[in-house]
């Protein structure tokens, strides 16, 4: 390897040896130090290897034994230099590759992320967005330990942040934080109902109970008392904890127009193609608008050599398009959604346990809705803090 | 005399012996010929070379020379043959 390398930078000369005496061609070349290799015979000729400046000599020492030669093709270096001496632009080219390509050197190509791809992943990378660190983005300039101390500060919930330049790619190695598990707070505060209901369990770890069984209730009504009197008058303040189960009512209303407007798609697909180099789309096409409505898909496919991720892709836009098509729904179709959508609802609420529902229907103004009255079992108790001190910050531990 | 004709044995023999001609094969396809003075045929299927004292011919298919100066030869292709004409 290291000798075609060499050859390749010194030059070499393919040349073809014809004639008689082509033997004694090659042990006269030798004896006057011309170097040669890969000779190959192919009938009466001999194909082989020789430096530039050995050539001239191996055709006289040819000519003396009766042979002749016959240059086949030049390689390398000084011939390649010789012929783009004669074309200024491949040599600015080249010239302006290495430029670029040292210049490329400034950028961040790729931000890589170590091990780690958990909860605030996307969050991480929306703030170092934010901060100035992403692809494509000018490297020389940028205080990567300050930026490291704010992107910390910004995100709470990582506990320790590591940025390496790394030539052009960004290195970042991240941990989470581990949230302690919850201990009893030791402020005072009593618990009160965060809805309206009736009262059927209470179940009080710490605090006074001032509520019964049956009892009706409103929302901000004290259930648990966190100002407890001993039986010598003294008064304690304690952080009241309790679970209160009471029967709630709750309404909820779901609309469903019953005319919609519907993408019915043609089958018709168009893409756009941009090469996207460190954030900047270059389009490979000529634009114009299209005339029908369509929904787009992009994909972005980035170069990849080797396991080497370049802040240069393509990008691939794909358009279904679609003509909007009025659909009516009958009123049991409707019926059926609207059912389908309070499923959902109740799943979201999660409540305890649904002891009635109550539907009433209505249509208006081709509005078909479905107004669901619930009687239901759930957890009313929210934590409130007590006054003590004028100044102190009141906060709504639900 | 005879102590120099012990150390004239043992150089004769060693590998920093120039007095005969070397040939190191590498299976039959390779061979370097150290000590080469002479190319005195070559065809695609016979080499022969003139060398101290003898006359070295490979028989084979596809030979060429990798290399080539005053005191050495690779030769490669495919060997059937080596002839030594003493």
């Amino acid at each position: 390897m290291y000798l075609v390398g060499m050859r390749l930078i010194r030059g070499y000369v393919r040349f073809e040896l014809r004639g008689v005496g082509l033997e004694e061609a090659i042990n006269r070349s030798l004896k006057n130090g011309v170097l040669l290799w890969n000779l190959k015979r192919k009938g009466s000729v001999i194909v082989g290897m020789t430096t530039p400046q050995s050539y001239k000599r191996l055709a006289r020492c040819a000519r003396q034994c009766g042979g002749k030669t016959h240059i086949v093709n030049k390689r390398g270096l000084p011939f390649f230099i010789r012929r783009v001496s004669r074309r200024p632009g491949i040599i600015i080219g080249i010239m302006l590759f290495f430029a670029l390509l040292i210049f490329s050197q400034n950028f961040i190509w790729k931000i890589d992320i170590k091990d780690y791809n958990g909860r605030y992943y996307e969050y991480l990378l929306e703030v170092m967005n934010q901060k100035g660190l992403s692809s494509g983005r000018y490297s020389k300039g940028l205080d990567i330990r300050v930026l490291q101390q704010e992107i910390l500060m910004e995100i709470e919930e990582i506990s320790w942040l590591a940025l390496n330049l790394n030539g052009s790619v960004l290195e970042v190695e991240v941990s989470e934080k581990t949230i302690p598990p919850f201990i009893l707070q030791k402020y005072p505060a009593n618990v009160v109902a965060k809805k309206t209901g009736q009262i059927l369990r209470v179940d009080t770890y710490k605090g006074m109970e001032m509520v019964r069984p049956l009892d009706v209730v409103y929302q901000g009504d004290l259930l648990v008392s966190g100002i407890l009197v001993n039986e010598e008058g003294t008064v304690t303040h304690e952080h009241a904890d309790a679970k209160v189960i009471a029967k709630t009512q709750d309404t909820h209303t779901i609309r469903f127009k019953l005319e919609q407007q519907e993408p019915i798609y043609t089958g018709d697909s168009a893409q756009r193609r941009y090469i996207q180099i460190l954030g900047l789309n270059i389009p490979l096409f000529i634009a114009f608008r299209f005339a029908e409505e369509y929904e787009k898909e992009e994909v972005y496919r980035p170069l990849v050599i080797g396991k080497t991720e370049f802040a240069v892709g393509i990008k691939t836009d794909t358009y279904q398009f679609f003509k909007p098509k009025s659909v009516s729904y009958t009123e049991q179709q409707a019926r059926e959604l609207v059912l389908a959508a309070f499923e959902a609802y109740e799943q979201q609420k999660s409540y305890d346990k649904v002891l009635s529902r109550a539907d009433t229907e209505q249509i208006q103004d081709g509005v078909f809705s479905i107004t669901r009255k619930y009687e239901c079992e759930e957890e009313i108790s929210k934590k409130l803090p007590l006054y003590i001190e004028e100044d102190r910050k009141t906060n709504d531990f639900s | 005399m005879r102590k120099k004709l012990k150390n004239k044995a043992i150089l004769a023999f060693s590998d920093l012996s120039i007095t005969y001609p070397r040939i190191v094969l590498q299976s039959n396809q390779e061979a370097l010929i150290e000590g080469c003075l002479k190319v005195l045929i070559y065809d695609e299927t016979v080499v022969r070379f003139q060398v101290k004292g003898m006359e070295v011919c490979f028989f084979g298919t596809d030979l060429s020379l990798q290399t080539i100066n005053t005191e050495n030869v690779i030769i490669s292709g495919r060997f059937e043959k080596i002839e030594y004409i003493v």
